[in-house]
């Protein structure tokens, strides 16, 4: 880093050179062609240096130029830039024209390299700030949702602060992360999920990317195939979201802008199982206190019972009374009660209040927020908050170099709350209590019970939590200090040569506590305290030459060299109390076994990498990129490997016979081929030796220093010390079609990837003594179709209607595995899982089916009831058919309603929820349990089945007749939907406070989820146990997805 | 000066280019884990294999409740553990046994066995031998044919083939006679983390020689001469209770039992109505408190067939207690071999009866039992039995000395239930007889096509052959 410093120095001192250099003051306004007015903001520079201004309120600039320069260009968003040759006159007015056909759009591609969008040979989209403001969401990631094409965004759990997952293009890794790498104003930064991540259990934890607030920024764009991507390297294999921040800007006349966006959300829980109250606690159609099941008495045949000859023992618990028969003689204490499960979830409230100023000269410019989110699940207790502040600015030192740099602080966290497969699990000891116990009716006891317990639930204190208890006795809280700062400094040496240097580090430390309370009806005895401390840098930084060239005539060269070094360094330490001796006293020291341990994970890269764009009269765009990667986790002699790209973008409309036509304006065919190559993650290369795991998978096992014994044992997993850099070959066509004035749009791309050598972590047979290695062997096929479809329908002076429509259809092969490997465990629970299968698509939900015959009706045994197979087979694809999203805006005036449907055709999920559910017999699937039933198949000699039997206690749970207890098969659910994703309504009232010192007020209200159709049979099915991992589609007691109203105001000033 | 400004600025920029290639940037040496080491020392291993034998394999869940289930102490009244009272266990279910056996146990200890050969340390390969034979006896009493003479190669045979249980067993009293050699050996070098026996060599030895004379005993259908060979392996076996081969537990937070924790965190099992009712209605025996827990005050109560209720005697604190300790072999099982011995080379009757007298009463001792009234009453009985009624007894009271241990499970099978349990008359299973095999585990089949397809819960392993040689 020292010899970084140096050059820095160097050019610093370099580019005082033209402070004293002859000048001369050109003034003039800027108007616009169509209706002749000025244009306030028109960015005024001088090509090849800093100089330049922003034109004020009344179009006007000045701008002293030194005699040497001989242009200045004029460039304004949606007006075609001119570049303006200087003469003897100090006076320049310019007229600018509307660029309707987008001809000089920029967007910003990789390494944070603005380019124009005509010129690209790969699609790119992009979704600006006023989208990211309407949607509301606290991950700005979610307002991609519906958007962008081949993007899929799953928020993993209805909870504050939760995870969310992104995939691009389906997936390019087998085993190893498929989340796209998240880009700040060129600089990567940590996207990572951490706490509890990846297991069955625990609560649910946020991902790095929640840390950014949503009002600072400028633009998503979405990178999402190799030719977009390559010049990022294996850190991109899996797409890009390179957000572009705002900035500040030079504008004569007025010091500071300040911008207020402020908004209220409700949540309320929507979509729920269905729940039946027919019958009560207990077994065998009887009722017993404490009872496990919902299998007991018809509710209408019971009543409340006080005598103490039947509550006496359990009647801390059974508050309301025992429950016996009508016709008991102690039935005195009136009818029993049933309890809605659901009246536990309350209104989540989430308020965000976000400020910001910005401002500049024509020398120093700066940008400076603030934010504040303060989310309340709907869950109580749940909560997360999150503060940002955020300074931005660039200042010019001389003519030729510039300045510029960010420092970002974010403070985030929250209180999180156990899910999933877990004894405190809200959901699972909500919905499996039955719904003649009332949680609510206190979840802590004032006298220990005879179970041992102070805590009050339906099973007498044991077994599972009381959602109640859960929310108020077994707190998890984070919280996330985060620093990101990045400087750069930019040399215009000459019109045509400039060079860059940028240096971003990410670094933040996050600190968490986990207390478990020790009368948790839990499967660990006497609860714990957890303490956790992890700390997470980055450190990437990029030297480019760029070079920006016309020669000969009509030609145009483009080159980009540069050089990056990235590290990323965390560092976790966690220690564990387990076994509390004084409840509810939350310390380390109050354990009676004490452990602590660490874990590290480091990783250096390097590369070189060039960037050629040779375009010919506008008209013909030629691509070539090549990188070189070195990267430390793979082993020495094979961590060095290239990866090149080219592609070609032809703008067929520029043809002399096609152009300027009024049908087709503009016509563009484009065509690309890359490599993209991705090395292992870190210590892979060798086999270690960790400290046993002794479990068993029933218990919490044995916890080494044991006894005062500390042991070792050889690390499971083999070391593989010929791994070699996995490659990806992407191939991409498309075509941008603009009709009629661009009313009409249509983009279309066809792509396809093809991975081979992929790493994976592969399961091995035992017998080899090792159960995992890790693998160059898996090879992938992945290849999608996306349409965009852009109109306008009506553009008149007081109404604007317009429709964005996006298709994709994405299919994901998973060719091979590993020799001898067909399949890959990617999640889930032993006997229901999420597989990759080789010759299958990625993510097969793999599981028990019932016995059939070859035409696959149910083979049905002489009880009456069918049987399980004996080998697990493939019972689904978790990934949808094809998604789309809908938009469509109508404005009038002042008033915009915004609606966006949001299409998930297909696709499979694991509701295990209900597979439980229909054994405890608390499911409205259960309700049926005295009625006969006659299951459609064929008995063993071929003939239909026509014994009739009954959905009873027996066959739920001594048979194969639950999800627990049987096959999987009935429980997978096509988890398809069309939603209503976003509807917002606007108005803004600008125009009626023109003449005041406001320059722009808007309210806005917008829903989310508002209307889901869907034929899931459960929770909102944009749900995922497992987070944001690659194992999708299991639902197992998650938390329930929430639609939110939203109010919200926008003040600049 | 501009042209200067390129040209030094230029050079600064190669300079930079050539950085990227730095070595001291892009050093491998980073990817090497600093959280686990690359060696550790043989004590350290050993004590986690044993912890992990005593956890996970020979007093785990999933070896020791199923076959107590099978072998009716237990009742499975809930969730799995019904599942297995109804006799349906899934490759899935026993597929953590079968990892953690081969990888956190024996591929460990063959670890051990490298480096003790390497550091010449014999005693250390001893006990690891020794370990290694109960591993493997475990292994392939539960699923015949198993990887062995191709197994804990790593990626060099990614796919081992099963071997026939023949050459396995050929495998185990090689191991144990290895064991035997290099446990009697003068003056050699002492080992650490030996959690069971203290490095005690000649602890072990009783050890090695109590486990040689169980499996030789395994071999009881096939060959007539298996009680002579065993009887000539006892000498020199376990010669008390405090010389069991015994994992002991403590009452901390992640020290204890596993049988405890999964009645802490589990449940799902109750006492089965068969040993139960043995115990107290038939036999009286003084041991019952220490196996079972009480419902009220002195009642004992165990669950018959379908029965699920919550209110029964709960297994006691002779094998559930937070401290209880997990078995291996014993002095007790030692004694009975040895009765039983005797009692099929034909040796005098009086003989016999004292020979099951004292593994009675070692067993008694073992829980610390009130059993001097019983035993005068109980020996009176023996007194008058001979015959196959005795060997019965022999084997009854070893299936109740035994209680929650797998061996009663291979005892049951090589005698083919000549102890008379009666199997479950109310599953939907496929087959209404007790199992006799595991389930081949899912991640082999998944994994390693040699392994051998068709096994079920009814198929045999080859000593437990269906037609006796007899």
């Amino acid at each position: 880093m020292r010899k970084f410093t140096l050059i820095l120095a160097i050019l610093l001192l370099a580019g005082l050179q033209g402070v004293f250099a002859q000048t001369r003051v050109i003034s003039g306004t800027v108007t616009s062609s169509d209706d002749k007015q000025p244009i306030p903001g028109v960015t005024v520079v001088v090509p090849g240096t800093t100089i330049g201004t922003n034109t004020g309120m009344d179009g006007k600039y000045v701008l002293a130029v030194p005699t040497k320069y001989t242009s200045i260009t004029f460039s304004y968003v949606g007006m075609k830039t001119k570049e303006v040759a200087l003469g003897t006159a100090t006076s320049l007015d310019v007229v600018l024209d509307n660029d309707v056909m987008n001809m000089d759009e920029v967007v910003v591609t990789a390494i944070g390299i603005p380019r124009e969008t005509k010129a690209l040979s790969y699609s790119v989209q992009e979704v600006g700030a006023d989208d990211i403001m309407k949607a509301a969401r606290t991950d700005a990631v979610n307002a991609l949702q519906g958007k962008v094409s081949d993007v899929q965004i799953i928020n993993s759990a209805g909870v504050a602060g939760g995870a969310t997952y992104v995939q691009i293009r389906g997936v390019q890794s087998i085993t190893q992360n498929n989340q796209p790498l998240y880009v700040v104003d060129g600089v990567p930064i940590s996207g990572s999920e951490t706490g509890g991540i990846y297991g069955v259990d625990g609560v649910a934890t946020s991902n790095r990317n929640i840390d950014i607030n949503p009002d600072d920024i400028e633009t998503m764009n979405v990178l999402k195939g190799g030719a977009a991507t390559a010049l990022y390297g294996l850190r991109a294999a899996s797409g890009a979201i390179v957000i572009t921040t705002k900035k500040g800007k030079a504008t004569p006349g007025k010091k500071i802008s300040v911008n207020f966006n402020t908004y209220v959300q409700f949540d309320k829980v929507s979509m729920l199982p269905k729940m039946q109250n027919i019958y009560g606690q207990g077994h065998e159609g009887k009722w017993y206190s404490g009872d496990r099941l919902t299998w007991g008495a018809k509710n209408d045949t019971m009543s409340l019972s006080k005598d103490p000859s039947v509550w006496n023992t359990w009647k801390d618990f059974d508050v309301a009374g025992a429950n016996v028969s009508n016709n008991s003689s102690v039935a005195k204490d009136g009818a029993v009660q049933t309890y809605n499960p659901y009246d536990f979830f309350q209104t989540g409230v989430t308020t965000n209040n976000a400020l910001s100023l910005m401002g500049g000269t024509d020398v120093s410019t700066f940008y400076f927020s603030f934010s504040d989110n303060q989310s309340k699940g709907v869950v109580p207790n749940n909560k997360f908050r999150r503060n940002t502040f955020r300074l931005t600015g660039d200042t010019k030192i001389g003519d030729h170099f510039k300045l510029s740099g960010s420092a970002n602080y974010m403070i985030s966290g929250g209180d999180r709350i156990q899910q999933g497969s877990n004894t405190s699990g809200v959901m699972l000891g909500l919905l499996r209590t039955p719904n003649t116990f009332d949680n609510s009716a206190g979840y802590e006891l004032s006298t220990l019970a005879p179970t041992g317990t102070y805590e009050r639930s339906y099973r007498h204190g044991r077994g599972y939590d009381n959602p109640y208890w859960t929310a108020n006795k077994n707190k998890y809280s984070d919280q996330i200090n985060r620093l990101i700062g990045n400087v750069q400094i930019d040399y215009y040496a000459t019109k045509w040569l400039s060079f860059t240097y940028r240096l971003g580090i990410d670094w933040w430390g996050r600190k968490w506590n986990d207390q478990l309370n020790k009368y948790s009806a839990t499967a660990y005895p006497d609860g714990w305290n957890r303490d956790g401390q992890e700390t997470s840098k980055d450190m990437n930084s990029d030297l480019m030459m760029n070079i920006d060239k016309d020669f000969a005539k009509d030609f145009n060269l483009k080159l980009l060299i540069g050089q990056n070094m990235t590290q990323q360094y965390y560092k976790g330490l966690q220690a564990n109390a387990n076994g509390m001796v004084i409840p509810e006293y939350y310390n380390l020291n109050n354990g009676t076994t004490i452990s602590a341990f660490t874990t590290t994970s480091q990783i250096r890269r390097a590369a070189i990498y060039g960037d050629l764009q040779l375009s010919w009269k506008n008209m013909l765009y030629l691509s070539l990129t090549g990188r070189n990667d070195w990267s430390t986790t793979l082993p020495q002699g094979k961590n060095s490997f290239f990866y090149p790209s080219v592609g070609l973008g032809w703008i067929f409309t520029e043809l002399p016979g096609l152009k300027d036509n009024k049908i087709l304006p503009y016509g563009k065919v484009r065509i690309s081929y890359a490599i993209v190559a991705k090395d292992a993650s870190p210590y892979n290369t060798m086999t270690y030796y960790n400290t046993p795991a002794v479990l068993d998978g029933w218990t919490t096992g044995l916890v080494f220093p044991w006894n005062g014994n500390n042991a070792f044992a050889l690390s499971n997993n083999l070391g593989n010390n010929q791994l070699k850099p996995e490659k990806t070959k992407t191939f991409e066509v498309g075509a941008d079609l603009k009709f009629y004035q661009n009313r009409i749009g249509i983009s279309y791309t066809y792509f396809k990837n093809k991975g081979q050598d992929l790493i994976l972590s592969v399961p091995i047979a035992a017998s080899t003594g090792y159960s995992t290695t890790t693998l160059n062997a898996a090879s992938m096929t992945t290849y999608g179709h996306e349409v965009t479809l852009d109109i306008v329908p009506i553009k008149t002076k007081n109404w604007t209607w317009d429709i964005l429509v996006n298709w994709s259809l994405i299919k994901n092969n998973v060719d091979a595995l590993a020799p001898g490997i067909t399949k890959l465990f990617l999640g889930g629970f032993e006997g229901s899982e999420i597989d990759a299968f080789a010759g299958q698509p990625y993510r097969t939900i793999y599981g028990y089916d019932w016995q059939r015959d070859s035409h696959g009706n149910l083979l049905i045994g002489d009880d009456g009831y069918p049987m399980m197979t004996n080998d697990m087979v493939g019972l689904g694809n978790v990934d949808p058919k094809w998604t789309a999203g809908i938009g469509t805006n109508l404005k009038w005036k002042d008033l915009s309603l915004y609606l966006l449907f949001d299409i998930k055709y297909g696709g499979m999920m694991w509701n295990g929820t209900r597979g439980a559910l229909d054994y405890f017999g608390t499911s409205q699937g259960t309700a049926n349990r005295d009625e006969w039933y006659t299951f459609q198949g064929v008995n063993s000699r071929g003939q239909s089945n026509t014994v009739p039997v009954k959905l009873d206690y027996f066959w739920r749970t001594q048979n194969v007749g639950s999800g627990f207890t049987g096959p999987m098969v009935d429980y997978v659910e096509n988890s398809g939907w069309v939603r209503l994703r976003t509807v917002t309504l606007s108005y803004s009232f600008t125009h009626m406070l023109k003449k005041t010192f406001i320059k722009g007020l808007s309210l806005y209200f917008t829903g989310t989820n508002l209307w889901i159709s869907t034929k899931y049979q459960g929770i909102d099915p944009e749900t995922n146990l497992l987070g944001a991992s690659n194992a999708q589609g299991i639902d197992y007691f998650n938390m329930p997805g929430t639609r939110s109203y939203t109010v919200g105001l926008n003040l600049a000033f | 000066m501009k042209n200067i400004n390129i040209k030094l600025i230029g050079l600064v920029f190669l300079m930079a280019l050539a950085l990227g290639s730095c070595k001291k940037w892009i050093n491998t040496d980073l990817n090497v884990n600093p959280d686990a080491p690359s060696d550790v020392p043989m004590g350290s291993i050993l004590t986690g294999v044993q912890a992990n034998m005593a956890y996970n394999t020979i007093g785990g869940n999933d070896l020791c409740r199923v076959t107590s289930i099978w072998m009716q102490y237990f009742q499975g009244i809930a969730r799995q553990s019904q599942s297995t009272a109804n006799y349906y266990l899934l490759p899935s279910d026993i597929n953590n046994l079968w990892v953690t056996n081969y990888t956190n146990t024996m591929m460990n200890l063959q670890t051990i066995i490298a480096k003790a050969t390497s550091a010449g340390n014999p005693t250390y390969r001893g006990i690891a031998d020794v370990l290694m034979a109960n591993s493997i006896g475990i292994t392939t009493d539960f699923w015949g044919s198993i990887p062995l003479s191709g197994a804990f190669q790593g990626v060099a045979n990614l796919t081992p083939t099963f071997d026939a249980q023949e050459a396995v067993y050929i495998e185990i009293i090689r191991y144990l006679d290895d064991a035997i050699v290099e446990l009697s050996m003068e003056g050699a070098p002492s080992v650490d983390g030996d959690v069971m026996y203290g490095g005690d060599p000649a602890l072990w030895l009783q050890a090695a020689h109590s486990l040689k004379a169980r499996y030789i005993l395994h071999k009881s259908k096939l060959d007539a001469n298996t009680w002579t060979q065993a009887l000539a392996a006892l000498g020199g076996a376990i010669s008390s209770n405090a010389n069991d081969l015994e994992f002991t537990f403590f009452d901390a937070a992640g020290s204890q039992n596993p049988l405890y924790q999964f009645m802490q965190q589990r449940g799902d099992i109750t006492m089965a109505k068969v040993f139960i009712d043995t115990l107290n209605l038939v036999r009286h025996d003084p041991r019952l408190p220490m196996f079972a827990t009480a419902v009220g005050d002195t009642a004992f109560v165990g669950n018959g067939w379908g029965e699920v209720s919550g209110d029964v005697s709960m297994p006691g604190n002779a094998v559930a207690a937070a401290a209880s300790v997990v078995p291996f072999v014993t002095f007790v099982e030692t004694l009975f071999m040895q009765a039983e011995c005797l009692y099929k080379t034909n040796a005098p009757v009086e003989q016999v009866r004292a020979a099951l007298i004292a593994a009675v009463t070692a067993s008694m001792e073992k829980w610390g039992a009130d059993y001097t009234a019983w035993m005068a009453i109980y020996t009176q009985y023996i007194n008058f039995a001979s015959g196959a009624p005795l060997y019965k007894e022999i084997m009854t009271q070893k299936w109740i000395a035994l209680y929650n241990q797998a061996e009663a499970f291979n005892d049951w099978r090589r005698t083919d239930n000549v102890i008379g349990l009666q199997a479950n008359p109310l599953t939907s299973a496929q087959q209404n007889v007790i199992p006799r095999h595991y389930p081949e585990a899912q991640s082999e089949t998944n994994y390693n096509p040699n392994t051998p397809p068709d096994i079920n819960l009814w198929s045999r392993v080859w000593w437990d052959a269906q037609a006796p040689t007899k």
